[in-house]
């Protein structure tokens, strides 16, 4: 049998996705030896893991260098994969939202200037309500951008808050909730479909007995 | 000053070997739409704007790639193949009739973003239409003609994937919903996004059995025989079963034929839906992640100039196809002989006709005067000191006669 490639983001998300994995007899156990190696080969040979940027797991599905992947619902959005997003795994779940100085009203900006690492997801958000922005794009510490007045408001993944609060920001308007996704090549799950096909299935079966709405811990 | 020009984004320069191959490509694909009686067509690279945007749901406006015509009139470049010979069949006159089965090779232009695609803005198309009576046999001759188009071009491990738009349409029909809503529901089966799907249907206030229904969709790929069989437990109305009936003729007449292994069926396959109006398919080949080879039968268009008359066709993915047959190596060009003839001034004119005697015989031949042009030919003819070197073995030769000989290309000419 031809292995099957699976697209894993780096960090939290590949050990929440490699522990369901093992739930339904897929162990990578070369992934826990201390190593920088990207690709690992699971125990029964059938598959084969790769480790990259959590933006890039679709792009890798898409490609069809990956059969399948687990990817956050914003890269997914952000990045606009063409692919199958198959499963809504329920982990990884958190919350789009702008956020800004304490007593900012997004109206009172016209444009109104944001600072995010999500142009494309603020773009959609703020169109589809016909309000006019404009973005900037950065690639880190976005946090800082309203707070030197770079940027009136930031559009961000908030998980607890507590990155804000530190730099005294607040949410001021939640946008939409994300979650970890399961995606497939759309050929992939055409061409090797008997060997996919059981592999989403089982997965299913276990997200489905959780629940969609537990938190995957 | 170093010239370093880059190029606009999405489009590629093709050299030599590739280029080479691509049209090898296309030409095993010419030659097997005459053979099955398509006669070729072209349209014009740019055409008015006005008759893409006038027909909707075909084009995303935002896609094309649009100039400004000297009266300020608004262009477009070829945005699509098939509106085109739509236009060109529908201003037939008795001088021109129309052609009712047509294949073209042509470029597409669209205003894609894709960064990384060399591809993207500007890429090729070779397909078929056919301007028919509708019937299921022509159905059923073009679903094959689409497998032989792929299997043609020296790939043999492919998945031509079958779906019905009416299937979904009259399961639709069960509905109220606005256009808006419809394009929220297929965009969530075109992803198999179930989840979301369940979501927007409970939004969207859809009854129990179609939500159902829809929900049932993504699954419903596979082999034919079992995912016929599990369709046929959502069917809510007469028009559902006509469209899996017409599956049913469609797969049985394919096993008939032997292509059993090549085709599937996705009854999830709603892509396209506002063009497509009776069977589609699009091709997959192993181990690549976009389709090759998309098409369907397209009634709907052909109403919109006014022609009385059913259509099916298809495109092939040029650009796509050229990079996997490179990837598996699935076509060698034939390599010919290829030979140099070394000489000075004062031999040029036996140089001269002989370069042109070999090439005659199929020969790639070139001139030289120096030893650094000759290292890729199999056989060099130095006329200035009457020797040839064939493969590494150098003799000398007395007459020209005696080099034919060698090689064994007899001269039956003097």
């Amino acid at each position: 049998m031809e292995t099957i490639k699976i697209a894993l983001a780096k960090g939290r998300l590949a050990d929440l996705s490699l522990e369901l994995l093992e739930q339904i007899g897929i162990s990578f156990s070369s992934y826990y030896e201390k190593t920088r190696k990207l690709t690992f080969i699971s125990d029964d040979g059938n598959y084969e893991l790769i480790l990259v940027k959590a933006m890039d797991v679709g792009t890798y599905v898409e490609n069809g260098a990956a059969d399948i992947g687990v990817a956050g619902k914003d890269t997914l959005l952000e990045a606009g994969a063409d692919v199958f997003e198959v499963i809504d795994l329920g982990f990884g779940r958190c919350e789009f939202a702008v956020a800004g100085q304490p007593g900012t009203e997004l109206s009172a900006h016209q444009p109104l200037t944001i600072g995010t690492k999500y142009p494309k997801i603020t773009n959609d958000y703020f169109q589809a309500q016909g309000r006019q922005v404009e973005t900037i794009k950065l690639n880190g510490s976005v946090e800082l951008a309203p707070l030197v007045g770079l940027s009136d408001v930031i559009v961000d993944i908030v998980e607890t808050g507590s990155t804000l609060k530190e730099n005294n920001l607040e949410v001021i308007e939640t946008m939409l909730s994300i979650s970890a996704r399961l995606v497939v090549n759309k050929a992939s799950f055409k061409t090797k479909g008997t060997a996919i096909r059981p592999v989403i299935d089982q997965v299913k079966s276990i997200v489905d007995e959780k629940g969609r709405v537990t938190n995957g811990n | 000053m170093a010239l370093n020009q880059p190029l606009p984004q999405g489009v590629t320069d093709l050299y030599a070997q590739d280029y080479e191959l691509k049209q090898t490509l296309i030409d095993r694909l010419k030659q097997l739409y005459h053979v099955y009686g398509c006669q070729p067509i072209q349209t014009p690279t740019f055409e008015y704007y006005d008759l893409f945007k006038n027909i909707p749901g075909t084009m995303d406006d935002d896609q094309m790639i649009k100039l400004i015509d000297r009266d300020g009139k608004v262009l477009v470049l070829r945005p699509d193949a098939t509106v085109p010979i739509a236009r060109m069949a529908s201003q037939a006159t008795s001088d021109a009739p129309l052609l009712n089965k047509m294949y073209y090779v042509t470029n597409i232009f669209r205003m894609e973003s894709g960064e990384s695609d060399r591809t993207s803005r500007s890429f090729s198309q070779v397909g078929v239409e056919w301007f028919d009576d509708g019937r299921e046999l022509n159905d059923l001759d073009m679903v094959v003609l689409a497998i032989k188009s792929l299997k043609h071009t020296g790939l043999n491990a492919i998945q031509l994937e079958l779906g019905q738009a009416s299937f979904f349409r009259a399961l639709m029909s069960e509905t109220d919903l606005d256009a808006e809503a419809e394009a929220q529901i297929q965009a969530k089966l075109e992803a198999k996004n179930e989840y979301e799907l369940s979501d927007l249907l409970d939004e969207l206030n859809v009854s129990e059995t179609v939500k159902q229904a829809l929900l049932q969709l993504p699954q419903l790929f596979g082999k034919p025989s079992d995912v016929l069989k599990q369709a046929t437990t959502l069917v809510l109305n007469s028009e559902m079963t006509q469209a899996l009936d017409h599956l049913t003729r469609l797969v049985e007449r394919l096993d008939e034929l032997g292509y059993a292994e090549d085709v599937s069926i996705d009854l999830g396959l709603v892509n396209h839906l506002n063009y497509y109006t009776g069977v589609m398919f699009q091709g997959y080949i192993e181990g690549y992640g976009k389709p090759v080879i998309q098409g369907g039968r397209y009634d709907q268009l052909m109403t919109y100039f006014n022609l009385k008359t059913s259509a099916i066709g298809f495109g092939v993915y040029i650009d796509d196809l050229l990079r996997i047959v490179k990837q598996q190596q699935a076509v060698s060009l034939p390599r010919p002989t290829q030979a140099v003839v070394m000489t000075n001034d004062d031999t040029i004119k036996t140089a001269m006709e002989l370069a042109q005697q070999l090439r005659e015989y199929n020969v790639v031949t070139t001139l030289a005067s120096d030893q650094d042009s000759i290292n890729q030919a199999e056989l060099v003819i130095d006329v200035v000191n009457q020797t040839m070197n064939m493969n590494g073995e150098q003799e000398p030769y007395h007459q020209l006669d005696d080099v034919f000989e060698k090689v064994g290309l007899t001269n039956g000419n003097d």
